[in-house]
């Protein structure tokens, strides 16, 4: 349960930061929980990837199925993907990338201080 | 350990944060682009885009309104000329901001600031032109003049403004796949999309080449091969004569010729298919009585589209047409009274100089005496290297393009560059008046600061006038001055005076009932004045047949003959290689061939097999002709088609057939064998990897070529389209019609009718994209609204401008 909440807000912390900080202002909000809720190295993770995963897939998803369908076409072109929905999933998971590694340095922070105490 | 895992995860979380937010070689910021709120998918456009609004700010003298309608041209209705043009940079902006940078950029030598160093070439070059520097002169010139001076300004606000009111995600996806934003606007821009008209337009001649030609030829042969005339062309204006004309200059003796054939330098040149069609047919010969007006220009077949349709309205003028983003005014196009379409001049202005050096480099030799060069340093900013510094040394005749520094290099002489696109000219205040003029006396009079590049306007008149007009400024040449290169250290190889331009050729209401033009020889011998250039030959012959063959002549008469495929030039040498064929004792294999030939219609219809098969049988033998090029490589002109077609049936025998490397003589015939053994196994090939008959639209293979050339993605392949060059609808596999219109100008109001292979939209993610592709493709032409106040509810969105601050 803790898990999902994180992602949730991992995945509304970007999205409030997004909105004045450019992209790689993603990786605040993952770090943060993990240095503070995650108990394990590979939810750190997973909480940083899924909740940026999930924000910027969905946003790409909507964004394309509401449009003409032209610029995830041709952009998927563009990267040699098979077809937009790739794109949409590459571009979540290197987002999520980002995120996820975020996330694991904010629980090995907390690792290390706590050590030292 | 925790705390190595903690570095590891910090350093992988800070560096990919770093790599993805940087453009890394070609590789673009991953992360900036595909972030789904800032990045490529705000680009995004939906099928009817609602953008209506009420924009203030503007800084507008009035209130405007610009109405789009369903194609997204956009309708500006301005009430004085400040506002007019402050939205012609608006609607364009919005439209192609990313394709007017890059004009701006290519023009000025920096494109290596944001492409790196793969463009370093190309702005050395375009430095070393000295094009800017052209731009900047004609914007001195001009400004005094108080209408440029606000057209110009306005403009470059009415950009900055639509920039402004940008977020980076609103950028176009070109600055954010490059990682770069657009640049503030400046008035002076204009000027630069005029150099690059000039670039595109007559940058492309043949000096080099033919002093080549001539080296290796000998005086007679050249004289053959090369001759300035020929028998057969259907000049532009037929007896051109001139009244009392300057007096002419006698051809120096000992012309120049060089110590060593010169080696291929110009590695960046417009395409020499950037031609033309125009004509205007009286109202004598029209079904409605009044004349009608056609004109399709050949340029390369970008994306977005160099041209942009607009309608600008004032209370003083209504024009409709198109013009290209980055300058004000229009360009092709119509107004109540008038209509005019442009054709290249192809005129030679441009002539290169051998400058001998003395033993410092820094002086060059005139006239028995050194003079000192200007350097002009050129600092070029490429993207992740160092900065380049170029020294372009100057000469009274223009820059030294050429040295051993670039392009020349063991040579020990400098091509030195004289260009009439770098002298200054009033271009934009010719269209200025031309977009508002009514009788033949006013668009005269808007032509006569017109200086480059030359073309020949076709001008139709509501009041039932026909006229063709050929602009610039021409140099008074001696015979021959200007094919070759010429001699630096001598005066009388220099441009020594101009022709005034009321003897430019130019007629109004011929007899014959209609004027053309197709970028043929603009007049014929008795024009007093020698001139040289890139002539085409069948095209001029092939709309005169055309217009001569009809008095009723109708709009969808005009907008056939812009699609008219019938290729003469092959009906001119095709039978000659059937008969070659019939007399050789061809091998089985070419048979195929030889009967798809004989059984074709001599039009290269997009479906034709006959037409691939002749083309690739043509490039086959011509390539033979032309093995002096390949055996001594050095470029040499190949002598045109037309003088090929000829040549093989009176004088098979010439010694341009022979092969060099070959110790047999052959002829004409020879090569034919030769060439239908070749073209039989290319055509074999393609229809190997095609799976079936090859046809024509497949060998062409036509494109509509995006500005970023790398990027695949972006163009738009495959068209299935006829024709080809020398042919009216001469499209190439990326040259062709880049816009077709045809104007009726009737006494209720000008009907119109037009398309370009595109779309308004620059955007690739956009439907608008390449809207106009598919009507174009099958030769269709929409109906341009041509609207007044009146017409409230056609509009697709509007746009209001207010004065409100």
């Amino acid at each position: 349960m803790k898990f999902i909440i994180s992602i949730g807000i991992v995945a509304l912390g970007g999205y409030i930061l997004q909105s004045f900080m450019p992209w790689w202002g993603i990786v605040f909000v993952p770090f943060l929980a993990g240095y503070t809720m995650l108990r394990k190295a590979k939810w750190a993770f997973l909480v940083g990837f899924l909740g940026i995963f999930l924000l910027w897939g969905i946003h790409a998803f909507t964004t394309h199925i509401t449009s003409s369908g032209d610029l995830g076409e041709r952009m998927a072109m563009v990267f040699s993907l098979p077809g937009p929905y790739w794109l949409i999933i590459v571009g979540a998971a290197i987002g999520g990338l980002v995120s996820g590694f975020a996330g694991l340095s904010g629980y090995y922070l907390r690792k290390v201080l706590s050590k030292r105490r | 350990m925790h705390i190595i895992r903690l570095l590891l995860a910090l350093s992988l979380t800070i560096g990919l944060s770093i790599v993805l937010n940087n453009r890394i070689g070609s590789i673009p910021p991953l992360g900036k682009l595909l972030d789904p709120f800032n990045g490529l998918w705000a680009n995004a456009e939906g099928n009817r885009p609602n953008w209506d609004a009420n924009i203030s700010g503007a800084g507008l003298l009035e209130t405007a309104t610009v109405r789009y309608d369903e194609r997204r041209v956009p309708h500006i209705f301005a009430k004085n000329n400040h506002d007019l043009y402050f939205l012609q940079g608006y609607v364009e902006a919005k439209d192609r901001l990313w394709q007017m940078d890059f004009y701006i950029r290519l023009v000025s030598g920096r494109l290596s600031e944001v492409l790196g160093n793969q463009s370093l070439d190309i702005d050395r070059y375009f430095r070393r032109l000295g094009l800017y520097q052209a731009a900047e002169a004609s914007y001195k010139l001009n400004n005094s003049d108080p209408n440029m001076q606000e057209a110009t300004s306005a403009y470059a606000k009415g950009v900055n403004f639509y920039v402004r009111s940008l977020h980076p995600r609103d950028y176009p996806i070109e600055f954010k796949l490059l990682d770069y934003k657009p640049q503030p606007w400046l008035p002076e821009y204009a000027y630069y999309i005029r150099a690059l008209m000039s670039f595109d337009l007559t940058s492309y001649e043949q000096d080099i080449e033919m002093t080549n030609a001539l080296a290796v030829w000998g005086d007679s042969v050249f004289a053959h091969l090369y001759p300035d005339f020929y028998k057969g062309i259907s000049p532009m204006v037929p007896d051109m004569k001139i009244s009392s004309p300057l007096d002419l200059i006698p051809m120096p003796d000992a012309p120049y010729k060089p110590a060593t054939l010169l080696p291929a330098l110009q590695h960046f040149l417009p395409n020499a298919a950037n031609g033309s069609n125009n004509w205007a047919v009286h109202g004598s010969r029209t079904t409605t009585g009044s004349p009608l007006l056609a004109n399709d220009p050949h340029l390369f077949l970008t994306l977005p589209s160099i041209w942009y349709e607009q309608q600008h309205h004032t209370p003083e003028f209504s024009c409709y047409g198109v013009s290209i983003s980055g300058t004000p005014m229009i360009i092709v196009g119509f107004n109540e009274r008038m209509a005019w379409g442009i054709t290249n001049g192809t005129r030679d202005v441009k002539d290169w100089y051998a400058m001998q050096y003395d033993s410092s480099g820094l002086k060059y030799l005139f006239e028995g005496e050194y003079r000192l060069l200007i350097p002009r340093v050129e600092t070029i900013h490429v993207r992740g290297m160092s900065t380049i510094i170029d020294t372009v040394w100057c000469t009274h005749f223009g820059p030294i393009v050429f040295d051993e520094r670039f392009g020349l290099d063991t040579m020990k002489i400098g091509l030195a560059l004289r260009w009439s696109a770098l002298d200054p000219g009033g271009e934009g205040k010719a269209l200025y008046y031309l977009n508002r003029a009514s009788d033949t006396s006013e668009a005269l009079q808007a032509l006569t600061t017109w200086v480059n590049p030359g073309q020949n306007f076709a001008l139709a008149f509501q009041n039932g006038d026909i006229g063709l007009v050929q602009t610039g400024k021409y140099p008074l040449l001696w015979e021959g001055q200007g094919r070759f290169v010429l001699d630096g250290s001598r005066s009388d190889h220099q441009w020594q005076d101009y022709i005034p331009t009321d003897q430019n050729p130019q007629h109004f209401n011929p007899e014959r009932g209609w004027v053309s033009s197709a970028n043929q020889h603009p007049t014929g011998q008795e024009y007093p004045y020698y001139y040289s250039g890139q002539f085409e030959y069948y095209r001029g012959v092939r709309v005169n047949e055309l217009l001569a063959e009809t008095d009723k002549a109708d709009v969808a008469y005009m907008q056939q003959m812009q699609l008219d495929n019938y290729n003469a030039f092959a009906a001119h040498i095709l039978p000659w290689f059937i008969q070659a064929a019939d007399s050789l004792k061809l091998p089985d294999e070419t048979s195929m061939l030889v009967n798809t030939l004989k059984d074709w219609d001599k039009v290269n219809s997009p479906h034709s097999s006959g037409a691939a098969c002749f083309e690739a049988l043509w490039e086959a033998f011509s390539q033979l002709c032309h093995d002096e090029q390949t055996v001594y490589k050095i470029p040499i002109a190949r002598p045109k088609p037309y003088l090929i077609a000829d040549l093989v049936q009176t004088e098979p025998g010439h010694t341009y057939f022979d092969l060099i490397e070959s110790e047999h003589k052959e002829s004409a015939f020879d090569l034919a064998r030769m060439a239908f053994i070749a073209a039989a196994d290319s055509i074999k090939v393609k229809e190997g990897a095609l799976g079936k008959s090859i046809e024509w639209h497949h060998y062409k293979g036509t494109q509509l070529t995006h500005l970023l050339r790398a990027v695949d993605a972006f163009h738009i392949r495959n068209l299935e389209v006829g024709g080809n060059r020398h042919i009216l609808n001469a499209i190439t596999s990326t040259h062709g019609g880049s816009w077709r219109m045809v104007v009726s100008l009737e006494p209720d109001g000008p009907k119109a009718w037009g398309v370009y292979p595109g779309g308004q939209s620059g955007n690739p993610g956009s439907p608008a994209y390449g809207q106009f592709v598919q009507k174009w493709v099958a030769g269709g032409q929409y109906r341009l609204l041509f609207w007044d106040q009146s017409e409230q509810n056609e509009a697709y969105f509007t746009q209001t401008f207010s004065t409100q601050q």
